[in-house]
C-alpha cells in the first residue's frame, strides 16, 4: 500500500512563488506529491498537523566538511585536508566521511538537509567533493572538483618548503595543472590504455560533467580563478567570496555563482580583512546568484541562519534571504530539479519551525528527508545547540 | 547633562521594566530615570526603541590578536614558558584592533583582553572599554584576574615539546610548586622582587582571582580541590562539564564563563560543548555569563549568542542578564554597571525592537554617556 504523509496547516514556504497559509503537503513515497489549499484527507494517511507553525524546504549547504572534521575527535577524526601534495584530485570526500558524526545528527536537527561536503582548502587542488542528504543519501558524487587560492595553500607548502608559497605559485600550479590534463585528453584520444589516476577525475571538468569550486576570498583571487576558468572553459563556483562585494557587477555579468560565508567569523586571516554582513545585499542587488554557507565546522550547521539573520538586518530582503538557504543552493549543485522548493515530484525534504527562521529564538519541530521523519523535536536533550 | 527619551527601558534590575522615561545622564552617570520631561540641551529621542544595559564580554583576547593582519601579528600566546603569570595584556594592548570597533557597534561596553592559553599561568588579563586612544585611555581594571590554564590546550602544548608539565599530574604538581614556593617567599623577610612571585602573592592573598580555564569533570573537580587548599577566589572559563557538578560549582560560589557557541569543531575535551548544558547551572542558581572568546567569535556577536540561551528555556530576562548583569558581576563591575538605575553608569544598548524578535538589533550604544554607536 501507498504510505501518505500529509503536513496540515502552517505557513508553507514553497519557494515557489508565495507562502502558503494553512495548506496540505501530500507526501508520497518520499516525494512531493501536491501542495494545495484544501483536500479531503484519505483514510489512512499519516498527518502531521502544523498549524500556526512555518514549513520550508530542507535547508541546503553547499559547502562543508561535515563528517571530515569530526565532532568531539581530535586528530584521530581529523580528515579534512591531504596536506600532502599541493594536487590531489583523485582524493574524494565520501572516502573520507564518517557518516555516523554527530555534525550530521547537529546538521539533521538544525534543519539543514543537503549538504555538499568538500575537502579543505590546503591543496591548489584538493579532490572531489559530494553533495549528499544529511540523513546519507548520496546525490552528487562528484560534485565538482574542490581548489583552493590564497592563503591556505601558500601558507602549508611554504611552510613544508615546497610550491606554492606564494599566490603566483597558486595559479601557475592550478594552471599547469590544467595543461597537464588538456595534454592527458589528446594522448588518449590516441591510445586508449593511457590511464593516469590523478588527472582522471579533472577530465570532467573539460567535459563540463561538474563544476570546479574554488576557495577564494579576496578580489584578487576570485579573479584569478574567473580569469584561469575563463581560459580553460572550465564551469566553476567561488567559495566563501568574502571579498564579492567589490566586484559584486563582474560575477553578475560573468554569471560566476557563490557559496558566500562563513559571514559570522572574525578577521583572523589577512584575507578576511574586509569580510561585511553587507555582501549579501550587494549581491542581492547586483543580481549574483549565491547561497549562504557554514563552511561546517567552522560555523555550526544552525549559524546559516545566524548568517541569514544578521545579513537580513543589513539589508539583506527576506525573500533573497530564503532563496540563498534553499533553492539557490540547488541551482548552484545543479539539483533544482529535485530539492531546494516544495513542488510537486521534487524530494520530500520538509522542515518545521515554531517560529519563521528569521526570527532567532526560532527552534526545528520537525525535520523530513524523503518523506521520513529524521528529527522531531520532544525535549532540551534532543538539541544539538 | 543629556536625556534619553526612551520607549521602553529593561533595567534587568529586579524584573523592572518601564516605559515611556527620560533617562538622565550627567559625568557618564545615571543621575535620574523619570515620567516627567526634564529640560536638557541633548534629548536622544529613542522613543520607539528599547534600551538595555549594554553588554560586557568576560573572555577575549582583542587588542592582542589583532583582527585582519594575519597570524604573524598575533601577540595573544606568549608560549615560551609554562609559568608566565607576569604576563599582562595591558603592555601588548593595540587600541586599533578593527575588534574594538566591532564591539562598540555591537554594544559590548566592556571587554576582557586575556594573555594566552599556552602557559599554565599565561599572565594578568584586564578590563577594556571600547572607547579611547590609547590603552591606558582604554583600560578600566587592570589586573582582574590571573589566567590559569588547567584545560588540555596548555598540556598538550608541553607534551609536543617534550617538555613539562604534560600530563594532567605535572599540570597540577606545577600549579602546587608555584604556590608552596609564593607562600614561602612571602614569609621570607628579606627578599629579592621577583615578579612571578609577587603575581602569584595576589592570588594568594585574594586580590586578584583566578581565571581558570577548565574543559572536563576531572579538570573542574581538580580545580575546586585547589579552591579549597589554597583558599582562592576562581572564576571559570569554557568548563564545558561544569553542569556534571553544578552543585559543587554552586556551593563553591563559583561563577561559570560559558561560550563560545557559534562554532563547531569540538575536540574530544569539549564534546559536551552545547548550550543546552548551561541549563543545569541555570536551574541551580550558578552565576554564569556568556563569551564570544574573540577572536574565536567576533566580539559583536555576544547579543545574538545569548538568543541560543533561549531557545535552550532559558528566559529573555536571563540570557540578557549572562551578557550585561552577570559578567559585570563576575568582573567585580556590578556596583557601577550591569543594569540601569539611578547612580551606575549610563551604559546602555539601544535596540531596534523587542529583545530576540527577527528585526532586534543594536542600533546604538551609549558607553559611560557618550554615544560610541549611534544609527537611529
Amino acid at each position: 500500500m501507498e504510505k501518505l504523509l500529509i503536513v496540515k496547516g502552517g505557513k508553507i514556504f514553497t519557494m515557489e512563488g508565495a507562502p502558503l497559509e494553512g495548506g496540505y503537503l501530500v507526501i508520497k513515497n518520499g516525494k512531493i506529491e501536491d501542495v494545495t489549499e484544501r483536500m479531503e484527507i484519505p483514510n489512512g494517511a499519516q498527518v502531521i498537523d502544523a498549524t500556526g507553525k512555518y514549513i520550508y524546504p530542507g535547508f541546503i549547504d553547499i559547502h562543508t566538511h561535515t563528517g571530515l572534521w569530526e565532532e568531539g575527535v581530535n586528530i584521530e577524526g581529523s580528515d579534512g585536508n591531504e596536506a600532502t601534495d599541493p594536487v590531489t584530485p583523485h582524493v574524494r570526500a565520501i572516502d573520507g566521511i564518517n557518516f555516523y558524526d554527530d555534525g550530521f545528527k547537529e546538521a539533521v536537527s538544525s534543519g539543514v538537509t543537503t549538504v555538499n561536503i568538500m575537502p579543505g582548502s590546503a591543496n591548489v587542488i584538493g579532490g572531489q567533493g559530494v553533495a549528499t542528504k544529511t540523513t546519507g543519501q548520496i546525490l552528487l558524487n562528484p560534485s565538482g572538483i574542490k581548489m583552493a587560492l590564497g592563503e591556505n595553500p601558500k601558507r602549508v607548502y611554504s611552510s613544508q618548503k615546497k610550491m606554492p608559497s606564494t599566490r603566483l605559485g597558486n595559479a601557475a600550479i592550478l594552471r599547469k595543472t590544467l595543461l597537464d590534463t588538456l595534454n592527458y585528453i589528446e594522448k588518449k584520444k590516441k591510445d586508449k590504455k593511457v590511464f593516469d589516476f590523478k588527472l582522471e577525475p579533472l577530465v570532467g571538468l573539460f567535459e563540463g560533467k561538474y563544476p570546479a569550486r574554488i576557495h577564494s576570498h579576496r578580489e584578487d583571487d576570485i579573479l584569478t580563478a574567473l580569469r584561469i576558468m575563463k581560459e580553460f572553459g572550465i564551469k566553476f563556483v567561488i567559495e566563501h567570496s568574502t571579498e564579492g562585494h567589490f566586484i559584486a557587477e563582474i560575477l553578475a555579468k560573468e554569471e560566476v555563482p557563490c557559496a558566500l560565508g562563513p559571514t559570522i567569523t572574525t578577521r583572523i586571516k589577512q584575507e578576511l580583512k574586509f569580510r561585511t554582513p553587507e555582501t549579501a545585499k550587494v549581491y542581492e542587488e547586483k543580481g549574483v546568484l549565491f547561497a549562504f554557507t557554514t563552511d561546517f565546522p567552522v560555523l555550526p550547521h544552525y549559524g546559516l541562519f545566524y548568517s541569514a539573520q544578521i545579513a537580513v538586518r543589513y539589508g539583506l530582503s527576506e525573500e533573497t534571504a530564503l532563496k540563498a538557504l534553499t533553492i539557490n543552493g540547488a541551482k548552484i549543485l545543479g539539483l533544482d530539479h529535485k530539492i531546494g522548493s516544495l513542488k510537486k515530484g521534487k524530494d520530500a525534504d520538509i522542515v518545521i519551525t515554531d517560529r519563521e527562521i528569521f526570527d532567532p529564538r526560532f527552534l526545528v519541530m520537525m525535520t523530513i528527508v524523503d518523506g521520513e521523519i529524521a528529527y522531531e523535536h520532544k525535549t532540551r536533550d534532543d538539541l544539538y545547540i | 547633562m543629556k536625556v534619553i527619551k526612551a520607549g521602553k527601558i529593561i533595567t534587568l534590575k529586579d524584573n523592572k521594566i518601564l516605559e515611556n522615561r527620560y533617562i538622565v545622564v550627567e559625568d557618564g552617570i545615571i543621575q535620574d530615570i523619570t515620567a516627567s520631561k526634564p529640560s536638557a540641551e541633548e534629548i536622544i529621542d529613542a522613543e520607539r526603541l528599547v534600551v538595555i544595559p549594554s553588554f560586557i564580554d568576560p573572555a577575549t583576547q582583542i587588542g592582542l590578536a589583532e583582527e585582519g593582519a594575519g597570524f604573524n601579528y598575533y601577540d595573544s600566546d606568549e608560549s615560551t614558558s609554562p609559568s608566565l603569570p607576569f604576563l599582562r595584556s595591558l603592555d601588548a594592548f593595540y587600541p586599533k584592533d578593527l575588534g574594538i570597533k566591532d564591539a562598540a557597534k555591537g554594544g559590548v561596553s566592556y571587554f576582557v583582553s586575556s594573555p594566552g592559553d599556552s602557559a599554565v599561568f599565561s599572565g594578568l588579563e584586564g578590563v577594556f572599554a571600547c572607547k579611547g586612544n590609547v590603552a591606558d585611555e582604554m583600560v578600566r581594571k587592570f589586573p582582574s584576574a590571573l589566567k590559569l590554564n588547567m584545560n588540555y590546550n596548555s598540556r598538550i602544548r608541553w607534551r609536543s615539546e617534550g617538555k613539562y608539565p604534560s600530563t594532567k599530574m605535572g599540570l597540577i604538581a606545577l600549579i602546587r610548586e608555584k604556590f608552596e614556593k609564593a607562600k614561602n617567599y612571602e614569609k621570607k623577610k628579606e627578599k629579592e622582587r621577583d615578579l612571578e612571585m609577587e603575581t602569584l602573592l595576589q592570588v594568594l592573598r585574594k586580590e586578584i582571582p583566578l581565571k581558570v580555564s577548565v574543559n572536563t569533570r576531572d579538570e573542574i573537580e581538580k580545580a575546586l580541590e585547589l579552591k579549597r587548599e589554597y583558599d582562592v577566589n576562581m572564576i571559570f572559563q569554557e568548563a564545558e562539564d561544569s553542569f556534571m557538578v553544578a552543585d559543587l560549582i554552586r556551593k563553591e560560589e563559583i561563577p561559570v564563563i560559558a561560550g563560545p557557541y557559534f562554532i563547531a569543531g569540538r575536540l574530544y575535551h569539549q564534546r559536551n560543548h552545547y548550550v543546552k548544558n548551561l541549563y543545569p547551572l541555570y536551574e541551580k542558581g550558578v552565576v554564569f555569563a556568556l563569551t564570544t572568546l574573540h577572536p574565536i567569535v567576533p566580539v559583536h556577536l555576544l547579543y545574538h549568542q545569548s538568543a541560543l540561551l533561549v531557545k535552550v528555556g532559558i528566559s529573555e530576562l536571563d540570557a540578557l542578564r549572562a551578557i550585561s548583569t552577570n559578567p559585570a558581576k563576575i568582573l567585580g563591575l556590578d556596583k557601577e554597571t550591569g543594569t540601569i538605575e539611578k547612580g551606575k553608569k549610563a551604559n546602555l544598548v539601544f535596540l531596534s525592537d523587542e529583545p530576540f524578535t527577527k528585526k532586534s538589533d543594536v542600533v546604538g550604544h551609549m558607553l559611560e554617556g557618550e554615544m560610541v554607536w549611534k544609527n537611529f
